[in-house]
C-alpha cells in the first residue's frame, strides 16, 4: 500500500510518500514536533478537514484532490478507520452501542448488531461493560472499545492519534498490550502518532520523521521515507 | 468552610429580594381565592387559556423546526457575513417586542411587503388573526431556542463528529444519530425557555394580532384588558402565568444543571 500526500492543509504544507506493506504487519510511527501538523494530516486523511489544494491518494486511487472535486471521497466512504485522541466514544450511547455504531449506520440490523458488539468487546476484553457508558469506564477501557469500534468495519487501513496520550501508567500500558495485540490480528497497516518514545519502541516496525520548516504563514511538513 | 459575606453586601440583597418578590406576593395577598371557580370557568378566561395554550405550543413548535437548522448552520459554518447573519436572528430577543409587532405588520400586514401578494393572489390576509398571534410569538421567542441550540452544538467535541462521519454515517445520520441526541438536554430547556416565552408574548402580540376576545386574545392580553375594566380576572389569570413560569423556572434549574457540557465531558 502506497499514501502520497501533496496537500495544502489549514496552515499546513504536506508532501509525503509512504509505502506500506500490510504483509509485514506494519505499524508506522509518525514522529513529530507539536504544531508539526500530526493531528491535522490524519485529519485530512480520513477527510474530515477540507484540502485547500493538492491531493491525496491511497493505492493509486485519489481520495481527495482540488484539481478533480469529483474524485474526492467523504469520510463515510474512506474506510480508513481514524481514531482521534482520547478515542472520541460517543458519550450518549453504551458501549455496546458505540462499537456498532458503524454497523447500524450501514443498516445492519438490531439483532445482528447485537450479536456483533458482543464478540467483538469479547475479543477486546471488555465483554462485561457492554451496557456501561462512556464516563462510566477509564482511560484504557475507552480504547479498548474505541478501537473494537473501529475494528469492527474491517478498515483498510487504522490511524491511530496518540493513543496513549492522557492515559495514566496502568491504562498506558493496558492500551500498549492491546494495540500489540490489534497488530497482530489486523490485516491491514496501522499508523500512529506519538510523542512518547516509550510507545514508538513498544509498537512501531518503522519510525517516520516529520521535518518541518517555515514559510511565511505556512509549515512545511515533510516525511522523509527512505525504506 | 464557612463563607462569610460583608455585611453592607448582605443589606443590599435583602433590600433587592424584597424590591423583586414583593409584587408577587402582592398579587398572592390580593387573590380573590373564593371567587377562584368562578373566574376559571368563567367562558372570556378559559378561551383566553385555551387559546394562548394552543398558540404557544404551535409556535414553539415552528421555533424548534427552523431553530434547529438556524442554530446548526450558525455554530458550524463560517460564511461571509455570518455574525451579521446571527445577529439578525436572534435581534428579536432584545428588540421591544412592540418594534416586532409593528415589523411583522410592514411584512405580512396587507400592505405589507408580502403581505400585499397574500391578500392580492390567494385572499389571504394574516395580520388580526390567530396565526398572527403565532407569528408574533414565534417572533419573539424562537430566538431564545436558537441561541440555546447553538451554544450546545459548539459545545459537541468535534472529534466525535467526525469519528461518526469516518465510520459511515452520512452527515444527517450523525445529526440524528449523534449530535441531536448528545444536546437533547440543552434542547429540552431551550424548548421549555422558548415556550414559556412565547406563552407570556404581549407586545408583538397586540400589534400585530390586536386583542379580539376569542380570537386573539391571549392571556396576557387578558390581563391587560381585565386590568383596565378593574375585574378581579386580572389577578387570578396573573397568578396563572406566574404559575407557569415558575414551574418552568424549576425545571430548567435541574435541566440546565444536567446539561450535555457536563456529561460530554466526561
Amino acid at each position: 500500500m502506497t499514501m502520497h500526500i501533496s496537500a495544502t492543509i489549514r496552515r499546513h504544507q504536506f508532501s509525503l510518500s509512504v509505502t506500506l506493506s500490510a504483509q509485514q504487519k506494519e505499524s508506522v510511527a509518525i514522529r513529530g514536533k507539536n504544531g508539526s501538523g500530526k493531528s491535522t494530516l490524519f485529519a485530512a486523511i480520513a477527510g474530515l478537514l477540507p484540502i485547500a489544494e493538492g491531493s491525496i491518494g491511497i493505492d493509486n486511487r485519489t481520495v481527495d484532490s482540488t484539481a478533480a472535486p469529483r474524485m474526492s471521497l467523504p469520510p463515510e466512504q474512506r474506510n480508513i478507520g481514524f481514531l482521534p485522541q482520547g478515542g472520541a466514544l460517543f458519550p450518549h450511547l453504551t458501549a455496546a452501542e458505540n462499537v456498532v455504531f458503524g454497523l447500524r449506520a450501514r443498516g445492519t440490523n438490531r439483532r445482528e448488531c447485537v450479536k456483533s458488539a458482543q464478540d467483538m468487546l469479547a475479543q477486546f476484553g471488555v465483554a462485561e461493560l457492554s451496557h456501561r457508558l462512556p464516563h462510566q469506564l477509564s482511560g484504557g477501557q475507552r480504547q479498548r472499545v474505541a478501537l473494537a469500534r473501529t475494528l469492527i468495519l474491517q478498515p483498510s487501513i487504522l490511524l491511530l492519534d496518540e493513543p496513549t496520550v492522557a492515559l495514566d501508567a496502568d491504562g498506558r500500558e493496558d492500551v500498549i498490550s492491546v494495540l500489540a495485540d490489534v497488530r497482530n490480528r489486523f490485516n491491514g497497516p496501522i499508523l500512529f502518532t506519538s510523542h512518547d518514545d516509550r510507545d514508538v519502541a513498544a509498537l512501531a516496525t518503522r519510525v517516520v520523521d516529520i521535518h518541518t520548516s517555515v514559510d511565511g504563514e505556512h509549515t512545511i511538513s515533510s516525511i522523509d521515507d527512505s525504506l | 468552610m464557612k463563607h462569610s459575606s460583608p455585611k453592607s453586601l448582605l443589606a443590599i440583597a435583602v433590600v433587592g429580594i424584597v424590591l423583586l418578590t414583593l409584587p408577587i406576593v402582592a398579587i398572592l395577598i390580593r387573590m380573590p381565592w373564593t371567587s377562584l371557580g368562578e373566574i376559571i370557568t368563567d367562558g372570556a378566561n378559559r378561551t383566553a387559556l385555551v387559546l394562548s395554550l394552543r398558540t404557544s405550543l404551535i409556535a414553539t413548535l415552528l421555533s424548534v423546526v427552523v431553530g434547529i437548522p438556524i442554530a446548526y448552520v450558525i455554530a458550524h459554518h463560517t460564511f461571509p457575513g455570518a455574525r451579521v447573519f446571527r445577529a439578525l436572528c436572534v435581534l428579536p430577543m432584545v428588540l421591544p417586542p412592540v418594534v416586532g409587532g409593528v415589523a411583522l405588520i410592514y411584512v405580512l400586514g396587507k400592505n405589507g411587503i408580502i403581505g400585499q401578494y397574500l391578500w392580492d393572489w390567494f385572499g389571504i390576509r394574516l395580520a388580526f388573526t390567530e396565526s398572527a398571534a403565532v407569528l408574533a410569538q414565534f417572533f419573539v421567542a424562537a430566538p431564545f431556542f436558537i441561541v440555546v441550540m447553538e451554544s450546545a452544538f459548539t459545545s459537541i467535541d468535534p472529534s466525535v463528529v467526525g469519528v461518526s462521519r469516518t465510520l459511515g454515517a452520512s452527515p444527517w445520520f450523525s445529526l440524528l444519530r449523534v449530535q441531536l441526541p448528545m444536546v437533547l438536554p440543552s434542547m429540552l430547556a431551550g424548548i421549555v425557555l422558548t415556550w414559556a416565552r412565547a406563552l407570556g408574548e404581549f407586545g408583538a402580540t397586540i400589534t400585530f394580532a390586536g386583542n379580539t376576545e376569542g380570537r386573539t386574545q391571549t392571556l396576557p392580553l387578558a390581563v391587560y384588558s381585565a386590568l383596565e375594566s378593574g375585574s378581579d380576572a386580572a389577578l387570578l389569570l396573573s397568578f396563572l402565568l406566574i404559575a407557569v413560569s415558575f414551574t418552568v423556572l424549576v425545571a430548567l434549574r435541574s435541566q440546565w444543571t444536567t446539561g450535555v457540557t457536563q456529561r460530554g465531558s466526561q
